[in-house]
């Protein structure tokens, strides 16, 4: 069972927010309140479910399954203001002008609020506002500052932080450390800087957390393709396909293919280097191109939902 | 007079960082000396170059009997700022303990979030120190935060400029005296969060740091000119896929909202229209066959759809072929050929004009 907490971190552009959305439908098609939290420029996550982008506050996109985009500074006015109650602080120091320039540089000021805020969501916002989520799937920036997200529990000691702020690294710490309240899942795709990315990024997402990711998904993964050796030459279909064809597109069959046999090796370094320490191993959603002719944001979606289903099907 | 500018933009997994290191090798190919700052490029592409490790502070490029040269440096803003703060910094005792501070460390992890601000500044600071430098690449980090970061580089002056800043570094300087009235309500909030110990070693380090600071906001006012000069180009690079053609969208409104002037769009990755003529598969083909088939036909269809698309939003498109070659088993010269003749296509354009009846068209100035 996967705890209220999933983080889903990975590279730009590898596809977190379709693993968030599917994640997201699967668990609440099972009948789970979920919450899909984001914190980017715009909300990615909507628009698969054909709704218009999200803002901070909760936006249903299916039944049992909200989206929001996390904002800086909404969440500062909404901690000082209705979970700590200082409204009069608030408005005198934290949003004067002045503090307004520190707090978006300070470092690490806003992923703390915005573990503070996951913290919050699965804990005190049931008495406090009557919510009540079963999972929160956490979308949060590329994996460079992820790291960094998982490192802010720890400011209390490196920078020596007194007052609120220690209070508050130490509850998310407590927090991150609880396999039983929060969990990682790893995405990549089989393309090279993904998977570069994903070999170095992993042992550090396990040093920070104090354990491995819970799994490694591969998006448009290219195992359907079966076992297909390196040289085109020794693939029998792919021989009988060149036959019929024009010399021309024989030529570009040759590099389509060298490209997705390329992918099938960096999945099988991916299964040799990091599936075997994380619990549920990997996990691989197939590329959409090779499934549909023309797939629809609701098939790619469905398609990983399907492909996702280890993760709660697990005891 | 500073290098004509190139600025690669785009989703994450397009290209940028391949084809802005292909566009720098086409420029030394063609005669020009180049210049490329780069975000972490794979291995496979370090080793292409014939590179083991490409330097924050910058290495010469092979390029075999080009005419031109093109250096190369990793954007790590960290490192830069490390740098700057070290080159700035007179007192030995006094650098050797900002390099250790946790503070700076910290403020160095956030800045590095801020990839495309430094990432001007260091260009400035390339085009400094070498006057002879005719071209810059500068790839960006994937998304829409980079234009943002690009068009306002004063949102990262604020924070240094700021008044609470100035007061900050009084109390860390002067222990608060003489700090009254606004400052001392907004100091003591603030301490009631964190603490007075991290505003004092916070406050500590700013001062430490305000030479380094200070050069690079002079930098970053010249980045500003410079971006907007008319040499300048922003290229826009878009793969086969709605998700990074509706990010090129996105980009291209942003920076027509800050008024820079026509963007290029590189759509990435193309396949040979040849392949559209590949039969059907047979009753009998297996089922690896078949999700080849459609693999192909389903790309074609995209890529055909997006081209569309962009050709409708945009002054030019242009189209790279996918193929970067294997780095194994081919001599260096082929692989730094196949390299710039990628790059090639991207460099021509940017010596043509887009065509102002075809701006006038698009969007009606």
């Amino acid at each position: 069972m996967l705890p209220a907490v999933v983080l889903v971190l990975g590279k730009g552009g590898v596809g977190r927010s379709t693993v968030a959305a599917a994640l997201g439908a699967g668990l609440a098609s099972r009948g789970a309140r979920v919450l899909i939290v984001q914190w980017s420029v715009v909300d990615a996550v909507s628009p698969w479910f054909a709704r218009p982008p999200a803002g901070y506050e909760a936006q249903p996109i299916a039944p049992g399954l909200a989206t929001m985009n996390f904002s800086a500074e909404a969440a500062l006015e909404q901690y000082f203001v209705q979970h700590l109650g200082m409204r009069a602080f608030y408005r005198s120091v934290i949003s004067s002008r002045h503090v307004r320039h520190l707090t978006r540089a300070a470092p690490g000021l806003e992923e703390l609020m915005f573990l503070g805020m996951l913290m919050w969501l699965t804990t005190l916002a049931r008495e406090e506002r009557g919510w009540s989520y079963d999972h929160v799937v956490v979308d949060p920036p590329a994996m460079g500052h992820a790291t960094s997200l998982l490192a802010i529990p720890h400011a209390t000691q490196t920078l020596g932080l007194g007052g609120i702020l220690a209070t508050e690294c130490t509850r998310v710490a407590a927090m991150l450390a609880d396999p039983a309240r929060s969990a990682a899942l790893v995405v990549t795709t089989p393309e090279e800087l993904a998977v570069e990315e994903t070999l170095e990024f992993w042992p550090r997402i396990a040093r920070e957390l104090g354990r491995p990711p819970l799994a490694t998904i591969i998006n448009r993964s290219v195992q359907r393709l079966g076992e297909i050796p390196a040289d085109p030459g020794a693939c029998g279909w792919l021989t009988a396909i060149a036959r019929a064809a024009t010399p021309d597109a024989r030529d570009g069959l040759t590099r389509v293919y060298r490209h997705l046999a390329r992918r099938a090796d960096r999945e099988h370094v991916l299964a040799d280097r990091v599936a075997a320490a994380a619990p549920l191993g990997l996990v691989a959603i197939d590329d959409a191109l090779l499934v549909e002719d023309a797939p629809t944001p609701r098939q790619i979606v469905a398609c990983a939902s399907a492909a996702l289903s280890p993760l709660w099907s697990q005891p | 007079m500073m290098p004509r500018l190139t600025i690669l933009l785009g989703a994450g997994g397009v290209g940028k960082t391949t084809l802005s290191t292909a566009l720098g090798l086409a420029l030394a190919r063609a005669g020009g000396k180049a210049a490329l700052l780069s975000i972490d490029p794979a291995r496979r592409l370090r080793s292409a170059l014939g590179l083991a490790d490409v330097p924050e502070h910058g290495i010469r490029v092979p390029t075999l009997g080009s005419a031109g040269s093109l250096d190369a440096a990793l954007l790590d803003p960290g490192a830069s700022l490390r740098r700057w703060v070290a080159d700035d910094c007179r007192d030995d005792a006094m650098r050797a303990r900002l390099l250790v501070n946790p503070y700076f460390l910290a403020l160095a992890d956030r800045l590095a979030g801020l990839t495309d601000a430094i990432g001007c500044a260091r260009a400035v600071e390339w085009a400094e120190r070498d006057p002879a430098l005719g071209e810059l690449v500068l790839d960006t980090a994937p998304g829409l935060a980079a234009v943002e970061l690009l068009a306002r580089p004063d949102k990262l002056m604020a924070f240094f400029d700021g008044r609470l800043i100035r007061w900050i570094v009084r109390l860390a300087r002067f222990g608060g005296a003489g700090l009254a009235g606004m400052g001392h309500r907004m100091l003591s909030g603030i301490s009631e969060l964190s603490g007075t110990h991290l505003l004092r070693e916070f406050g500590g380090l700013l001062s430490a740091v305000d030479e380094a600071v200070a050069t690079m906001i002079a930098r970053l006012e010249r980045a500003r000119t410079w971006l907007k000069a008319p040499s300048t180009s922003l290229v826009i690079v878009c793969g086969v896929s709605d998700d990074s053609r509706e990010v090129a969208r996105g980009l291209d409104e942003c920076l027509r909202a800050l008024s820079f002037g026509p963007t290029l769009v590189v759509l990435n990755r193309v396949l040979p229209e040849a392949l559209a003529t590949l039969a059907p598969p047979g009753a009998t083909a297996p089922a690896e066959a078949r999700a080849f088939l459609r693999y192909v036909q389903s790309y074609l269809a995209a890529q055909a759809r997006v081209r569309a698309q962009l050709e409708g939003e945009f002054a030019r498109v242009i189209d790279i072929p996918d193929g970067l070659p294997d780095a194994a088993a081919q001599a260096t010269a082929t692989r730094l050929d196949a390299l710039a003749a990628l790059g090639e296509p991207l460099r021509r354009a940017l010596d043509e004009p887009v065509q102002a009846a075809r701006l006038v068209a698009l969007h009606g100035r």
